[in-house]
This record gives structure tokens, C-alpha cells and sequence, in this order.
């Protein structure tokens, strides 16, 4: 084709074709002349004009037809080969032949100048399709002859070939996507509009392409042809598919961050909210956005605060850290830190808001811890103190459990007493059980209960859980009430286990280690209490049987007859000793063997009348009085309700309020004749010291009826009768020794209430010293006086690793100064948490603020109870080494130098608190070396005396630290109290003894360390820096790179500037010691000098103004150094401490 | 202490010829130089053999600057090492100098 097409291009050829071919047909129809006529001759010239005119244009064609003309005039037309035109004819064929050959020639040029057009714009449209990637097509839908424009086959994959059709191009659809295309196509021949994206699964690289289609249909709607475009769009599939993921991944970090995050219209309403914060709130996003505020998931509290934020920060567009508490849908609380700021539109009308909230569980909860503690600490001085208020048991115990459940926040609470069988224990007392619990349920011991395994340990024993618990099973009194977790502490006293005190509730939860300490320290204030309501009770009793013993011995003196005796011995019983009833019942001698009353005193309603009690051993025989008189022994009942001796009388005696009863056998020459009978209302009572005095009394009685008996049988027997009297008297002087000894037990009893107070200074003034506190040892002692004091400390640890020690002691002894003790450090704990909560914990309160805030918590009280403490706060930082005091008119601190082993008491001069109200407490900070030693002590150490009256005193003190300073703290407390004790010559002291010392730890050993002195000449100052650089480059492994050595030069050059400046004030010859110390992580260099101490304040930049040429130095020591301490160190020496921190 | 002065067209520069400047000789730069400040008041000062240099050396360089000032004169200064132009920097004295790396860069830098 392409050479056909060259070669009709070329006119030369046109002229030669023209030549040839007129030559040809004359030669050819000169040979056949004699069959051909003129016409046919012209006829052929002439195809040879139109063949030449077609293939090369008109000149050509102009020559071949004068040829033509030529030929046919010199050959054919007579005369032969003479050209002669002569017929009109002859000039009518050439005229035709000229026509013909300008007409043809003029149509083929114009042919063929259209084809080459057209090939030109079809290339052009080619390469336009290969630029825009899009591709045309046509199909002759009858025929299904489809045509590709060159794109499409680039785009399809495909060499270039004739023959497509349809299926071909179906072939190289992507398979997933020829369903679809096959639909729309179908579609499209009805009608529909083509205009599809699919994919092609071309050479394996996934292509995509949108394809456009029009359809032509005939008059009658056949679908005649198609044409359309295809266009390569992969690359915006890729672009779309970029943006749609990256669109994901934004909205994926939006609903899944770690914040709350949502908006809100100008209303309120939630216009959006992230998954994160929906979770928390419990809510799905279809029931909130739109409909819900963000203020209706406030506390009531909250809504309002935001009411009054919201206009204010529609305004400024910024809201920050506001503190609120979200109710949660199941309306738990959740405690958050909001903060927002507004989006608005061009005109800047606010649109929404974008808010972050926080969730503050986790500082909250650590916030809570503390105060938690300090309402612990409230709560135990709370309890302790009614305990010693002389209120009923039941009352305390009642006051124990609901507090507990309080505090601990805990549906149910119990104190479980063990009965006196010791199997079971006896719901006692306990807030959250179902009615006709509590005073009635009972709870089997072993090792099958909690209660039991905790007897069994006598640990607290936690539970988390019962439904996973295997030490032991739950108990129905727990299962009845769903009890699910729980935590269980004996209550213990000198006599053993009383029970236990428990806290549960009704879901699996975990107790703190802080929670279990409070209530281990809740059951022994109880115990204490206990031991002492027991005490107390058994005292009056002993008192009251004393009491009516005494009474008796007047009655039997005076004593005339039998009956009267009896009947004055009950009304003893009853008027002095206080019992509820008192009876003597007679052993009748009868057949039934009856028991008659012959006195009795005390309310009785008819108790006796329907009795029908008898000694014999039959069922009525088996009560206290029957068998009392048939064994001769005492029968002690000491719960009426639950002895089943007493079923047959139970009814009626617990009617007549008696609880407690016994049975005293009355014998004359060991001969049981009748019983005294007691009844009390109280519980428990009749204890062993009690019934031996009853039991003397009934011995008086019988004695003083044998005396009777025998005054009436020998009436005359004078002498007798002297003797049975002076009998008496000796029981008299008998008795009165017995008082004696009672009174001795009474001030046992006291002895035991200073032991009270003694337990409630361990459990509520004295802390346990931490042990892992950072580059600190800490040591405790305490040793008790014989009387109570309140002395007391308290350690607080930080979040900064600094450690807070409190010494103090109250004024006064005995209970009410170990309460005001306890009340003291409650104020302190409170302060503290007070002032964490106004700095939202973000820093650490300085001490002076913190006694001043206690102070002012306890300043009216103790001034209205005319006492007052003296205390000293001190608060230390290891890494930090400095020590801060505020000595509220105690001991001070004493503070021993390591390296100069130089013992110092700092002291400050505040007032102890509660002397006056508004007191400006101040503190002092000194700075501290490794191994330096802090020792807080009580007066009870300075003041103990010897038998000479000589008291310890400071120097003594001083010396003892000083001698002993190598031990571990624990073990030099241990030598001064021995040797405090040595000093006094005694077992017990007269006040109490309490110290704290503190050993502030090396944290790490320096790593390298070198020394240079210079003299106070600017000269010098070179060496110091040469110093330096040697010092730094020396170090093993180069921590400080070159700029910061430049630096620290540079600051030690400043350091020794100034100490030539202004702390010797120019005078040279000075000298200024230099010291390098490396440690891991940081570069020290100290400078130490003997001239004037100056401690800056932050210096600022110096004004710039060129007014003054001086005043950089500071500003450049503080730049270039991480850390600068100014500092007087143990030898005495001014001391500048630069640090550099390696990167 | 020496201070060297050159001339470059119409600018007078002076180098400072040691390689610390500290409290212990700025004392002794202030005085050399006052008599150099007193004649010339297009100055250029080469720093570019000094290594070190402190608050006192700052505030000699400084009261040179005051004086010329004073006077309607100026200052330039030119070459210094990366710690000197640190230290500057420090005190934000790069703000009030005119510094430049070169003493020809200085001494183009006066107009005219």
C-alpha cells in the first residue's frame, strides 16, 4: 500500500506512466487495426487519460491526452502518419480529451489531497488520544467489526491488529468486572446511557478505565452502530483510593484515640463525638448526636459551670482544663479535663466546637489515695476516741460497721463475735444485711468460712472474688446476700480472738494494701476497746459484789433472826449491789424434794410462783438452784437465752429481764441446804473474781445462819457466842484485805486504759518508716513512758522522691494528748491534700505552707485546750540534696557532716503550734552531702535524767551520733536508746522516747575526681579553666562533647571571677579551691573560697542598653550550666556547685 | 598588650592579638585600645585569634562600641570562632554589633 501511495505521489512517474501508456495503446492498436474501428481507438486513449489523471493529477493527465490526440491524429486518422486535424470531429475528440484529462486530474488531486488530510488528522487525533490516555472506538453493531483507535490498543495491552470484536475486547476485562460490563452494554442497546469504569487484567498490571459510549439505532430501533471512548484512569484510582484510605485513618485516629473527642453547636447539642468518649459514656452515636448536650452528661454541679463557661467561650474561642465529673449512662462517674476550642466561619460566627477531653481517673485516683489515707487517719482517731468515751460496746461496734462501709464503700459491713463454745461466731453488729440478721445469724468457724480462715491465719484475708475462691466457700449468710468480694480482719484482745470484722460487697472488687491497714487498724482499736469496756465492766462488777460483801458482813453482825438475815442478805443483793433479783431458795426435805423461796428482793412479778422447781435429778431438776443444791456446787448461766439448762424458765425470766443468772450453794458444816439465787440483766456477766466474792458472801450467809441457829439453840453460851464474834471480826479485817486487793485491781485497770492509749499511739501517731525511698535510709524508735504521751511521726513520701518526717509531741499525757496527737497529724495529712488539690498535684506544697495550713486546722482547738505542740517538718531530696525544716519550737534537727564529721543542731524560731493563731511559720533549707546524717528526736532523750539528777543533753546526744555515725540508722537508734537507758540507770523512762534518723545515700559513687586551687588574681583564671578542660577530656569515654566543656569553662571562669569580685572584693593572694567530680550522666565542678558569701537572685539578661558594661556573669553561669547551687559546705567554705549534665 | 592596626581604605583595623580576652587582661584591652578609639572612628576589630572570651572581655568589647558611638563612629567586628560568636550570641550582644566573617566584608560594610 505504501509503496503504491509513494509512487502516486510522484509526478515524474505521472509523466512517464503517461508516455508509456499512450505509447502501449498505440502500439497494441496499431497491431490489431484491422479489427478496431476509430471510437474504440479514442476510446482506449482516452482510459489511459482518465488513468493518469486519477493517479497523478492533471499535468500528467494534459500530457497524456496530447499524446493521445497525437497518436490517434498520426496513426489512426487518415492520412496515415500525417497529423492533420481537419474534421470538426477530430478537434471535438481533443477537446474531450483535454476536458477528460483536467477533469479526472482535478478530482483525483482533490481525492487525494483529502486522504493525506485525513491521514494527517487521524495521526494528529492518535497522538491528541495517546496525551489525554483516551482511546476511541467504533463497532458496527450488525457486522460486529470493532475499531480501535491506536490508544486503545496501548490502553488494552494488545498489538495492533484488524480484525476485533466485541468478544476481544470482552477477553480483557478484569473477570470480577465483566458481569457489569456485560449489564450496562445490554442496557445501553435498549437505550441506557454507557458509562462505565471497570478494570482490565491487563499483563497483569490492574488497569482502570471509564469508557463512554453513544449508540446509533435505526428509524425502526435496532441498534445500528456504537462509538465511544475509552480513557486509562488508574492513575486517579490510585489518587482516590490514597485519599479514601488516608481519609480512614484520620477517622480512625479520631474515634480511636486515646481522648474523648466531640463538638457541639451553638446550642450545646453534639454535632460529633469519637468512639472513645461514646464508650465511656455508654452510649451508642445515634442516641446522642443531635439530641444530646454535652452539658446532660454533667453532674448537676458541672452543667452549671459549663452554663457559666460557654457563653464566655463562644466568645473567646477558648476553653482550657476545666474540671468536670461525666455521669455515665449506667450513672457511674467518670472524672475528665475538658478543653475546646471554637471553629468558626469566615464572618467568624461560631460553628461548633472541637473538644478534648481527658480522662483523670488515673491522677485522680492517685489525688483520692492520699485523701483517702487522711479520712482513714480521721476515721481510726474518730473510733478510737469513742471508744475511750465510755459509750456502750454496742454503740461502738455499731459506729465501727457503718463508718467502715462508709469509708471503704461497701455495701455490707459485720463484726462476727466469737460465742463463748468457740465453734460459731454470732453476727454482732453490721450495717447492709437483711432484717433479723444481725444479733441472730451465726456463722460455723473452720476452715470452710472466710471468717473461720481468718481466725485460723489470723491475717486479713481478701477475697476477690468467691466464685474463684478456693481456700474456702462462702457462708449462706453471704450467699443469701450476694456477697461477691469481701475482706476479713481479726479482732483481737489479750483473751484471745474476740471475732472479726468484715467488709463485703456485691461485685468481684480488689482492697488496696492501705484499705486493708485501715481496717486491720479499725479492729484493734476496737479490740481495745473491748478489752477495755471488759475491763470496766468487770471492775464495777467486782465493785458491786465488793460492794455487797461489805454490806453483809455489817447484816450478819447485827444479824437476829434467820429470816430477817435472808431476807436483809436479798435486799443487799439487790438495793446495794444492784443486781436485778436475788432469791434464796430452801431445799425441802419433802418427797418431791421441792425447793421453797424463803426471801427474795429485786423484781420478780411472780416469777417464783409457778417454779415448780425440785433438787431431785428429774427434768425440773436440771436448772441452776436444783442442781446447784444436789451437786453443792456454783451454776454459772451466763446467757439466759441460749443456755438450754434454763428452757424450762427461759420464757419467763427473759420476760422479767434477766439475762445472766447464778446459783451459790448455801452449806452449814458441808451440809447444802438451800441455794442463793442472782440474776442480773446484763449479758456475760458472773465472771470468776465476781462469783468467788458472791461465793463468799453465800459462806458469810451460811456462816451468819449457822450463827443464828446456834445463838437461838444456845442462847446462854456467852462464851460461845464471843467467840463466833470474834470469828466474825477476823472476817471483817478478812474482807477489808480483800478490798484491798480489789482496789489494787482497780488500778490495774487504769494501768490497762494507759495501754490503750499506748496501742493508740502505735496505731495512730506512728508511722511505719518507709524503706525504698531513693538515696535515703530512714530509721524509726519510739519507747514508752510509763505514762502516754503524745508523741508522734509521720512520714510522707512524694511523687518527686522527696520524703516529709514529722517529729512532734504533744503537751500532756495520758489519752487526751495521744488524741490531740492523732487530730494533729489528721490536720497535717488534710493540709497536705488540700493544697495538692489546689496545685491539681502538679507540684509539691513547701513545708511552711503546709504547717501554716495545719496550723490554722488546729491552732483554735488547742489553744481551748489550753495545750500546744512542738514539732519539727522537715522534708529531704536526695538527688536534690537539700533538706527544708520548719521547727515549730521542738528540738531542731540535728544534722551531722559526713565528710567533717561536724555534728550541727539547726534550729529555726517559730512558736510551737497553738500558741497563737496566725503564726507565720518560716523554713530553712540546708544543703546536704552524701553520708550526711539527720536526726529528729524528742525531748524525752535530752531530758532523761540519771539518779544524780544530771539530764543526757545535747552534748551527750551529739556525742552518741557522733561515735556511732558508721552504723545503718536502725542500729545507731538501737545504741542511743541503750544508751540513754545506761545513762538513766533505769527500765523506764519518765517521758517518752522518740528519735528518727535519716542517712542520705550516695546514689551513685563519682566516677572520676580531681582538684586545683588558685589564687584570688584574674590572672588565674586561665588555670581554672585549663582546669576544667583537662578535668572533662580526662574522663573515661568523653561524656561532655567540646561546646559543652567550652561552656562549662566558661561558667567556671564566671564562678571565679566573681568570687575575686565580690566575695574577696579584689583583694588577691586569695585562695579558691576547684573540685571536678564526675558522676554517670552529669559533670560537677564546685568552687569553694573563704571571702564573703553572695547568693544571687535569678539574675535576668542584663540591660542591653550599653549603659553597663558588667552584670553577664551571673547570666552566663546560669545559661550555660544545668544546675548552680550556692551553698556554705561543711568545712565552712563559701561554695559555688556548677553541674553539666551530659546529652 | 599589642593591638596591631592595619589600614584598609579609610577603615582602621585592629587586632586583638591574644587568644583569651577574660577578666585577667580586659583591664589592659580597654586601655590599649582607648588611644586607637580616640583617633579613628571607623573601626574594624579582627577577632579572629581569640579562642575564648568572657563577661569581662564582652563588656570591654562593649565599652568600645559605647565610646565610638559616643562620638558618632563605628564599630565592626569580623573573624570570629564559633565558641567567641556562641558566647555573643549568649548575651544576645550579636544584636547591637555588626558582625561579620571577614575583615574585608567589615571594611566593605562603611559606607563610602
Amino acid at each position: 500500500m505504501s509503496i503504491f501511495a509513494g509512487a502516486f505521489q510522484d509526478k515524474r512517474l505521472g509523466y512517464l506512466a503517461a508516455v508509456l501508456g499512450i505509447g502501449a495503446v498505440t502500439l497494441l492498436c496499431a497491431a490489431f487495426r484491422a479489427h478496431l474501428n476509430g471510437m474504440t481507438v479514442s476510446l482506449a486513449m482516452l482510459l489511459v487519460v482518465l488513468f493518469v489523471a486519477a493517479g497523478w493529477g492533471s499535468l500528467p493527465a494534459y500530457l497524456a491526452a496530447g499524446l493521445g490526440v497525437l497518436s490517434f491524429g498520426l496513426f489512426f486518422v487518415p492520412p496515415v502518419f500525417a497529423f492533420t486535424v481537419t474534421a470538426s470531429r477530430d478537434w471535438v475528440a481533443l477537446g474531450a480529451f483535454l476536458v477528460t484529462a483536467f477533469t479526472a486530474g482535478q478530482l483525483s488531486e482533490r481525492a487525494r489531497r483529502r486522504e493525506v488530510a485525513l491521514r494527517e488528522s487521524e495521526a494528529n487525533l492518535n497522538a491528541a488520544q495517546k496525551i489525554a490516555q483516551v482511546g476511541g472506538w467504533h463497532l458496527d453493531i450488525s457486522r460486529n467489526r470493532l475499531k480501535w483507535t491506536d490508544e486503545v490498543f496501548r490502553i488494552f495491552d494488545m498489538p495492533r491488529s484488524a480484525d476485533l470484536t466485541y468478544e476481544m475486547f470482552f477477553g480483557k476485562v478484569h473477570p470480577e468486572d465483566r458481569e457489569s460490563v456485560r449489564r450496562a452494554w445490554t442496557d445501553a442497546l435498549h437505550g441506557a446511557p454507557y458509562d462505565i469504569e471497570y478494570r482490565l487484567s491487563a499483563d497483569g498490571n490492574l488497569k482502570w478505565v471509564h469508557e463512554i459510549a453513544r449508540i446509533r439505532f435505526d428509524p425502526r430501533g435496532r441498534a445500528v452502530e456504537g462509538n465511544g471512548t475509552v480513557q486509562d484512569i488508574t492513575e486517579r484510582k490510585h489518587a482516590e483510593t490514597a485519599l479514601q484510605k488516608s481519609a480512614e485513618e484520620i477517622r480512625d485516629l479520631y474515634n480511636r484515640a486515646p481522648l474523648g473527642y466531640h463538638s457541639v453547636d451553638k446550642n450545646g447539642l453534639l454535632v460529633r463525638i469519637n468512639d472513645t468518649e461514646l464508650e465511656w459514656l455508654g452510649y451508642t452515636r445515634e442516641e446522642v448526636i443531635g439530641t444530646m448536650r454535652f452539658a446532660d452528661f454533667l453532674t448537676p454541679e458541672g452543667r452549671s459551670r459549663l452554663e457559666e463557661a460557654f457563653p464566655r467561650f463562644t466568645e473567646t474561642g477558648e476553653l482550657r482544663d476545666l474540671e468536670f465529673e461525666l455521669v455515665r449512662k449506667d450513672g457511674s462517674i467518670l472524672p475528665v479535663l475538658l478543653s475546646a476550642t471554637a471553629v468558626r466561619d469566615d464572618e467568624g460566627n461560631y460553628l461548633m466546637s472541637r473538644s478534648t477531653v481527658y480522662d483523670i481517673t488515673g491522677p485522680k485516683r492517685a489525688e483520692n489515695e492520699v485523701r483517702r489515707l487522711a479520712r482513714f487517719q480521721a476515721v481510726v482517731a474518730e473510733l478510737g476516741e469513742h471508744a475511750l468515751r465510755h459509750l456502750s460496746l454496742s454503740d461502738v461496734l455499731d459506729g465501727v460497721t457503718s463508718q467502715v462501709a462508709r469509708i471503704l464503700n461497701v455495701e455490707f459491713c459485720k463484726i462476727l463475735e466469737l460465742l463463748p463454745n468457740r465453734h460459731a461466731l454470732l453476727l454482732k453488729s453490721g450495717v447492709g444485711w437483711k432484717p433479723g440478721y444481725v444479733g441472730r445469724a451465726i456463722v460455723e468457724i473452720g476452715k470452710h468460712s472466710q471468717a473461720g480462715y481468718t481466725l485460723l491465719v489470723d491475717e486479713p484475708v481478701i477475697v476477690e472474688n468467691f466464685a474463684t475462691e478456693k481456700r474456702f466457700t462462702s457462708v449462706p449468710l453471704l450467699e443469701e446476700h450476694g456477697v461477691v468480694s469481701g475482706v476479713s480482719v481479726v479482732i483481737s484482745t489479750k483473751e484471745g480472738p474476740y471475732g472479726i470484722l468484715g467488709a463485703h460487697t456485691g461485685h468481684p472488687r480488689t482492697f488496696t494494701a492501705n484499705e486493708v491497714h485501715f481496717l486491720q487498724s479499725v479492729a484493734n482499736v476496737l479490740g481495745s476497746a473491748i478489752e477495755r469496756q471488759r475491763g470496766e465492766a468487770e471492775l464495777w462488777r467486782i465493785h458491786r459484789a465488793q460492794r455487797a460483801l461489805s454490806k453483809c458482813n455489817e447484816a450478819l453482825v447485827r444479824a437476829v433472826s434467820e429470816s430477817a438475815l435472808l431476807q436483809q442478805i436479798c435486799d443487799i443483793v439487790v438495793e446495794e449491789a444492784g443486781y436485778r433479783f436475788c432469791w434464796v431458795a430452801r431445799a425441802e426435805s419433802d418427797k418431791e424434794q421441792s425447793v421453797r423461796a424463803v426471801a427474795k428482793a429485786g423484781f420478780e412479778a411472780g416469777y417464783l410462783d409457778p417454779l415448780r422447781i425440785t433438787w431431785a435429778d428429774t427434768e425440773r431438776g436440771q436448772g441452776p438452784v436444783g442442781t446447784c443444791i444436789r451437786t453443792g456446787r456454783k451454776v454459772v448461766v451466763r446467757n439466759i437465752a441460749t443456755d438450754p439448762r434454763m428452757l424450762p424458765w427461759r420464757e419467763e425470766a427473759l420476760k422479767r429481764g434477766y439475762a445472766s443468772c447464778v446459783a451459790i450453794p448455801l452449806a452449814i458444816d458441808s451440809a447444802v441446804f438451800g441455794a442463793l439465787m442472782i440474776y442480773a440483766s446484763e449479758l456475760e456477766t458472773f465472771g470468776e473474781e465476781e462469783v468467788k466474792l458472791l461465793s463468799e458472801l453465800a459462806s458469810d450467809l451460811a456462816f451468819g445462819i449457822g450463827a443464828v441457829r446456834t445463838k437461838a439453840a444456845h442462847a446462854a453460851a456467852e462464851e460461845e457466842i464471843r467467840a463466833l464474834n470474834a470469828d466474825l471480826e477476823q472476817r471483817v479485817v478478812q474482807r477489808t484485805a480483800e478490798l484491798r486487793d480489789a482496789n489494787r485491781k482497780l488500778e490495774q485497770a487504769h494501768e490497762r486504759e494507759i495501754e490503750v492509749g499506748f496501742k493508740i499511739q502505735q496505731f495512730l501517731l506512728l508511722d511505719r518508716p518507709p524503706k525504698d525511698v531513693p538515696g535515703l535510709q530512714v530509721a524509726a524508735l519510739t519507747v514508752p513512758s510509763q505514762k502516754i504521751d503524745g508523741d508522734f511521726y509521720v512520714f510522707i513520701r512524694h511523687e518527686d522522691q522527696s520524703l516529709d518526717v514529722i517529729v512532734g509531741d504533744v503537751m500532756g499525757k495520758g489519752v487526751p494528748a495521744a488524741l490531740l496527737g492523732a487530730a494533729t497529724k489528721s490536720q497535717f495529712l488534710k493540709a497536705l491534700t488540700d493544697l495538692l488539690d489546689i496545685s491539681k498535684g502538679r507540684e509539691v506544697p513547701e513545708p511552711g505552707k503546709i504547717v501554716m495550713l495545719a496550723h490554722a486546722g488546729v491552732v483554735n482547738d488547742l489553744i481551748n485546750l489550753e495545750s500546744f505542740v512542738t514539732l519539727s517538718y522537715i522534708r529531704v531530696h536526695a538527688s536534690r540534696r537539700s533538706v527544708q525544716l520548719v521547727d515549730c519550737g521542738h528540738t531542731g534537727l540535728l544534722h551531722l557532716h559526713a565528710r567533717t564529721g561536724v555534728c550541727e543542731i539547726v534550729r529555726g524560731n517559730n512558736l510551737p503550734m497553738g500558741v497563737r493563731e496566725g503564726e507565720i511559720y518560716e523554713q530553712i533549707s540546708v544543703p546536704l552531702e552524701w553520708g550526711d546524717l539527720l536526726l529528729l528526736f524528742s525531748d524525752g532523750i535530752t531530758d532523761a535524767r540519771n539518779p544524780a539528777g544530771d539530764v543526757f543533753g545535747m552534748d551527750r546526744l551529739q556525742e552518741c551520733v557522733l561515735g556511732n555515725r558508721q552504723l545503718e540508722p536502725a542500729a545507731l537508734l538501737e545504741t542511743l536508746r541503750q544508751t540513754v537507758f545506761a545513762f538513766s540507770e533505769s527500765d523506764r523512762l519518765s517521758d517518752d522516747l522518740t528519735a528518727v534518723v535519716i542517712r542520705v545515700q550516695e546514689m551513685q559513687p563519682a566516677t572520676a575526681m580531681a582538684e586545683r586551687e588558685i589564687q584570688s588574681d584574674p590572672v588565674e583564671l586561665c588555670r581554672a579553666r585549663e582546669f576544667v578542660r583537662d578535668f572533662c577530656r580526662g574522663l573515661p569515654g568523653r561524656p561532655l562533647d567540646e561546646e559543652s566543656v567550652g561552656w562549662l569553662e566558661l561558667a567556671v571562669n564566671e564562678a571565679a571571677s566573681n568570687i575575686m569580685k565580690h566575695a574577696y572584693h579584689g583583694r588577691t593572694g586569695q585562695p579558691i579551691q576547684i573540685e571536678g567530680m564526675a558522676f554517670p550522666g552529669r559533670v560537677l565542678i564546685r568552687l569553694h573560697h573563704y571571702g564573703d558569701p553572695f547568693h544571687p537572685a535569678k539574675s535576668p539578661l542584663p540591660q542591653l542598653d550599653l549603659s553597663r558594661e558588667s552584670g553577664f556573669g551571673l547570666y552566663l553561669i546560669a545559661l550555660t550550666t544545668d544546675d548552680v547551687r550556692y551553698y556554705r559546705d561543711d568545712r565552712g567554705r563559701n561554695s559555688i556547685e556548677l553541674v553539666k549534665n551530659c546529652k | 598588650m599589642e593591638i596591631p592596626v592595619d589600614k584598609l581604605g579609610g577603615v582602621t583595623v585592629a587586632l586583638i592579638a591574644v587568644e583569651e580576652l577574660d577578666a585577667g587582661n580586659a583591664g589592659e584591652f580597654k586601655r590599649d585600645m582607648a588611644p586607637i578609639l580616640e583617633t579613628d572612628t571607623r573601626l574594624v576589630i579582627d577577632f579572629s585569634r581569640l579562642r575564648f572570651i568572657d563577661s569581662s572581655g564582652l563588656g570591654a568589647v562593649l565599652s568600645c562600641l559605647r565610646q565610638l558611638s559616643a562620638k558618632g563612629g563605628d564599630l565592626k567586628l569580623c573573624g570570629m570562632s564559633k565558641q567567641v560568636r556562641a558566647t555573643f550570641e549568649l548575651v544576645r550582644m550579636h544584636r547591637i554589633f555588626d558582625i561579620f566573617a571577614t575583615c574585608e566584608e567589615a571594611v566593605q560594610a562603611f559606607p563610602g
